[in-house]
């Protein structure tokens, strides 16, 4: 059962990717979306098993790789921290599937759209029941594939392909950076298995690598390599400008890869690797900082887009930010409550905003849109749902765990927990909320209740969506209200012991308890700042300031939304200070120059040249005359009976590497 | 002192028998071809059926003999497993030779039965050089062995180019021949002996400074090691080889190309590593100079050919390049490569005359031999399994793995990293990677070039094809076991 959650994506990837063509698009729906179903199905009993039993699972296959030190198996390990990413991977994959047979109905490829959501499934659940590095790695790669595939699903439009080469760049540093830190965990541990490292990383704290005369932590030097490897797949801040680009893909692409499952995959190597992470306070720090500017930075951007899925996407970014921030005040289980619960409210969102644009014939820009809660009301019913959670209205699933985030970070100045820069990230957060709740709530007011700026043509056949559409949304939805709720005990309950030996917590930081005994007006702020943002996004878009916008002509107000729609130059930074160097370097120096100038001059051209001339040199010689050849034969002897004497002098003068260079040089004249 | 034993009878059994049969051959051929009475028949093929009789029944009298290890006829010549190996070699190769040669005399119409009897007196010659142990014994079976040579290259007394041949290789062959005496003279003037044993003796122990007569015996050593680089066309004596290559009519080639080098190589090692060992070894770097040039020059001579023949000449100047570089180390190491490689190289070298013998084109009602490089073009479309053979034949030279040209190259090479001779061995690799592009070239003309004027290819004949298949057998899967080789090769040098 377990491999069988494994291979039913496989299956039904090869099946739906190869034979395709046979079985039609209904075929292939039928068959895919069967496959990931049943996978629900199994991942929820292992689940069952493996969470709530306590009974977790190591299945060791096969040898993969065996050289020497290095021995690599097939191995899958079943956690609970796996489990739990398995039930959320298969089941919004599952519903987008659903979701998919519908959305992509008229397109011709729905056979490989299908196969390309089935790979990815298949290559998500590799990475997170991996159990060793280099099989993640596999995954992790698998996964980068698949979302270059899918953002380039359509192919044919160049926006399409520069989005997903941007993403595939970009995670590819990051990449770089994992590669690198599963190199330097081999060089250490002489291992990659997650046991052996973890059960022995204690051991290694002391230990350190001299690189350029400097000296650092090993552990320390993994984290960060790890953590750039995180920092790339979960866009965050400096790798993060591939996220909002991805857009360009199908919309339930952006709702399975960019927003609930793949993004979050460098959440889970953090958490995954908390057992490595927590022996270096400064990757802690690093990660903190990282995390909470991503999530403050995020949303501030997010408030001045206007493609309704690029606001998505910075939420997402930002609440990626929360995930990856609480990872480093250590609260790991914190974090993979608020990655499940961001998964189903964030699909829910991104599915929604799927379905307007569905409604709309394919229009993103908020500004064309209005007056829709009337003509879809259950997509209008499922995205207040969605914002809702997002901006953690009490009670709903994002209110358990971004609540509970930001009362960490309250609570981290206590000075005996030694996590001052969780101020940082506490100032960050609070902020952010102010800001998440604003442009979500700006995101329905021009979406679904501000007079319609749409096209006639558009509000006529407007409709709402199918069911097929519309029960992922409602399932969702369910989802996004009560799941928080339901399992709040699970993750982080006081004293639960779902996670077991899944997650590695700093003893610093079992002080969840602490939070219940903040003062209330603390506990308040988050709703009250999120209510602020909300009254704040009502005033101006449907509101008093609706028709007075005499604040918008401030010299500074537009030159700062300017910028913010411009997200802060990021991408005008990379590319006049990474890109078109690198650029310049590569065709002018290094194509230009080198390859096609030097090497190609030295090397095969001048070569063949001289070579050719050589020849036909060494022929002149054969000139068929009996005298001349007689004299070649005097003159070798001659000088061969010349340098005896002169020999044991010439050995010396006479390097052997000397004549060769001779030689060569004489080749290149 | 004129001392004979049975013995001496014994071990030259072989040679015995091949002069008599050669010379009742001889009579037979006489006395039948002026025949008025019988209308001047023609017994070419008559002569050559009886000449690979002859050439069997010595392989087995060979390859039966009892090897004794023992200098007979007063020390003139010697029996050892070296001259055996290289004997039974010689057998054997010229064996499959003669019978490659079959179908082309009858299609040229060569019927002097003469070009048997000089080709089996050419044979015997190198079966003495093989085993020759005194230097007038090797003078006089080289001189025995070269007019038989200068014979066989003007053999087409009709064809300029063959006279003109033979004319240079007589006129060279006697100079080096003026060479080698005045060499051997020179080291009997100064040490007053002549037999090899006797050389090896006298010069043990002796260096620079402890010998006063050591530069006259340079001076000879020299000279008769100029004399067997001529003969095995090293560079810079391999001026005749491609103008006698090209000359002589394509079966005299063929001759010259597999086998004497054979036997000369088995006497070049006798003498530097056995008679003069001690000399050469302050010599050495007379033969990484002449390695190293002909080295140079076989490859980019070859590089600029257009004609068959001339193109096998070069190549084989930059093969013997190889053997001398193994023979420059002065090691057994460098012996083994360069005696692994000769064998390889007259394994190869067959093989590439049986497929270049066998380019013979239809052009009713005659056929003709093909001449020239470019003629193979596109043969993969006229006879695939000439092609794809060629094909084996040149990687084998160019050493391309499984091969064995390969180890033959990897031999060598190893032995000259051993010495410390990485300048020659940087080289050696450079100059077998231009010379790989020539062989390549030649496979992509057969394959990749297209042509629209096509060749009709007159089928070869049954004999050729069998000596083909055998070679190419050998040389595509001599490397399951390549210890045969290297076995018979260890077994040679084990004196």
């Amino acid at each position: 059962m377990y491999l069988l959650i494994i291979a039913l994506p496989l299956v039904g990837t090869l099946v739906t990717g190869l034979g395709g063509r046979w079985i039609g698009r209904k075929g292939s729906n039928l068959f895919s979306t069967t496959c990931v179903v049943l996978c629900v199905f199994f991942s929820s009993i292992a689940f069952f098993e493996v969470g709530l039993c306590g009974v977790p699972c190591y299945i060791s296959l096969s040898p993969w790789i065996s050289s020497g030190a290095l021995n690599i198996s097939w191995g899958f390990l079943f956690d609970s921290l796996t489990t739990t990413m398995l039930v959320v991977i298969t089941s919004i994959s599952s519903l987008v599937h659903l979701y998919s047979i519908q959305y992509m109905e008229h397109d011709p490829h729905c056979p490989r759209f299908m196969s390309f959501l089935e790979i990815f499934t298949f290559f998500m659940i590799l990475l997170v029941t991996a159990d060793n590095f280099v099989q993640m790695f596999l995954g992790w790669e698998g996964v980068g594939l698949a979302s270059y595939l899918l953002i380039n699903f359509w192919y044919t439009r160049l926006c399409a392909n520069q989005a997903a080469i941007k993403a595939l760049v970009v995670n590819r540093v990051g990449d770089f950076g994992l590669s690198l830190g599963i190199f330097t965990i081999f060089y250490l541990f002489g291992s990659v298995d997650y046991e052996i490292v973890f059960s022995s990383a204690n051991i290694y704290t002391n230990y350190s690598i001299s690189f350029c005369g400097f000296s650092i932590n090993t552990l320390t030097l993994i984290g960060i390599f790890l953590l750039i490897g995180a920092v790339g797949k979960s866009a965050q801040l400096g790798l993060h400008t591939w996220l909002p680009d991805a857009m360009e893909g199908p919309t339930p692409v952006s709702a399975l890869i960019h927003a609930a499952t793949m993004v979050t995959a460098g959440v889970f190597l953090i958490v995954r690797c908390s057992p490595l992470i927590d022996l270096s306070s400064d990757v802690l720090l690093l990660i903190t900082l990282l995390g909470s500017s991503t999530a403050f930075f995020a949303s501030i951007v997010g408030v001045f887009q206007n493609d309704i899925k690029r606001v998505i996407a910075y939420s997402t970014c930002s609440q990626l930010g929360y995930m990856v921030f609480v990872c480093g005040l250590s609260y790991y289980n914190v974090g993979m409550f608020h990655l499940v619960n961001h998964a189903f409210f964030k699909a829910l969102l991104f599915l929604s905003a799927g379905s307007v644009i569905h409604a709309l014939s394919n229009e993103q820009d908020m500004r064309r849109m209005g007056s829709l809660a009337n003509s879809l009301p259950i997509t209008y019913a499922a995205m207040l749902i969605g914002s809702l959670s997002l901006a953690g209205f009490p009670f709903l699933t994002g209110f358990y765990s971004k609540d509970l985030i930001i009362e960490i970070t309250q609570i981290s100045y206590y000075s005996n927990l030694q996590i001052s820069f969780g101020v940082y990230a506490c100032w960050l957060a609070n902020i952010s909320v102010l800001f998440t709740s604003f442009y979500t709530f700006r995101l329905i007011f021009l979406t679904f209740i501000k007079n319609t700026n749409s096209y006639r043509k558009h509000i006529e056949n407007i409709h709402e969506s199918p069911p097929l559409i519309l029960i992922p949304l409602i399932l969702l939805a369910i989802s996004s209200i009560f799941v928080g709720f339901l399992t709040k005990d699970i993750f982080v309950g006081i004293g639960t012991p779902f996670w077991g030996n899944a997650i590695n917590i700093l003893p610093t930081s079992c002080n969840l308890l602490e939070v219940e005994f903040m003062p209330s007006l603390i506990k308040w702020l988050p709703f009250v700042l999120s209510s602020m943002g909300a009254i704040l996004a009502y005033t101006i878009n449907v509101g008093v300031l609706k028709n007075n916008i005499q604040f918008a002509h401030n010299h500074l107000f537009r030159k700062l939304a300017f910028s913010l729609s411009k997200k802060l130059y990021w991408d005008k930074l990379y590319n006049s200070f990474i890109v078109s160097p690198l650029m310049y370097f590569g065709y002018n120096i290094s194509f230009k120059n080198l390859d096609r100038g030097f090497i190609e001059f030295v090397g095969p051209y001048g070569i063949s040249r001289t070579i050719k001339n050589w020849s036909t040199k060494v022929i002149k010689i054969q000139t068929g005359q009996l005298t001349h050849y007689t004299f070649f034969v005097i003159f070798g002897l001659c000088s061969l009976l010349l340098l005896v004497p002169v020999w044991d002098f010439l050995q010396f003068l006479v390097d052997v590497r000397l004549l060769v260079f001779c030689f060569i040089a004489l080749f290149v004249a | 002192m004129l001392f004979i034993s049975s013995y001496d009878f014994y071990a030259l059994l072989t040679e015995i028998y091949f002069l008599n049969a050669i010379c009742a051959l001889l009579i037979y051929g006489v006395i039948l071809n002026t025949s008025y009475r019988r209308g001047h028949p023609v017994i070419e093929h008559n002569v050559s059926g009886l000449s690979t009789q002859i050439l069997i029944v010595s392989l087995w009298l060979t390859v039966c003999s009892n090897i004794p290890c023992l200098t007979s006829w007063n020390s003139l010549l010697v029996h050892d497993f070296l001259s055996f190996g290289i004997k039974s070699t010689i057998l054997a190769i010229s064996l499959l030779w003669s019978l490659i040669i079959f179908s082309y005399n009858r299609l040229e119409k060569i019927n002097l039965y003469e070009y048997w009897i000089v080709s089996m007196l050419a044979i015997v010659a190198m079966l003495f050089v093989s085993c020759s142990y005194d230097l007038l014994a090797m003078y006089l079976a080289i001189e025995f062995q070269s007019i038989a040579f200068y014979i066989l290259a003007s053999f087409k007394r009709t064809s300029e180019f063959s006279t003109e041949a033979g004319l240079k290789y007589f006129v060279l062959g006697a100079f080096s021949s003026a060479l080698l005496l005045l060499g051997i003279s020179l080291l009997y003037g100064t040490t007053g002996l002549t037999n090899f044993g006797d050389l090896s003796k006298f010069f043990l122990g002796t260096t620079l400074e402890n010998a006063s007569f050591i530069n006259i015996t340079f001076f000879g050593v020299v000279l008769i090691e100029v004399a067997l680089f001529f003969k095995i066309s090293a560079a810079p004596f391999h001026m005749w080889s491609p103008d006698v290559y090209e000359g002589a009519p394509t079966n005299v080639t063929s001759f010259f190309g597999i086998l004497p080098k054979l036997a000369l190589v088995s006497l070049i090692f006798r003498f530097f590593y056995f008679c003069c060992a001690e000399v050469v070894l302050l010599l050495n770097f007379t033969l990484i100079i002449c390695a190293l040039l002909s080295m140079i020059i076989g490859t980019f001579g070859a590089l600029a050919q257009t004609k068959w023949k001339r193109f096998i000449a070069y190549s084989t100047i930059s093969h013997v390049g190889f053997i001398v570089a193994g023979f420059s180390t002065l090691e057994f190491n460098g012996a083994f490569g360069a005696l692994f490689y000769i064998l390889v190289y007259t394994l190869t070298s067959l093989a590439t005359f049986s497929i270049v013998l066998s380019f013979r084109c239809l052009a009713y009602p005659s056929t003709y031999q093909l001449r020239y490089l470019t003629d193979i073009v596109s043969l993969v479309k006229l006879n695939p399994i000439l092609a794809g053979s060629l094909v084996a034949v040149l990687f084998s030279m160019a050493g391309i793995p499984p091969f064995p040209g390969f180890f033959a190259k990897v031999f060598v090479l190893f032995s000259l990293l051993q010495e410390q001779l990485i300048g020659l061995a940087i080289m050696a690799i450079f100059l077998s990677c231009v010379s790989c592009f020539y062989y390549i070239r030649l496979i992509q003309m057969m394959y990749f070039t297209h042509t629209k004027t096509i060749l009709i290819f007159y089928p070869i004949e049954k004999t050729t094809s069998t000596i083909l298949s055998i070679t190419m057998l050998l040389l595509v899967l001599i490397f399951l076991k390549i210890d045969l080789i290297s076995n018979f090769v260890h077994c040679m040098l084990f004196l």
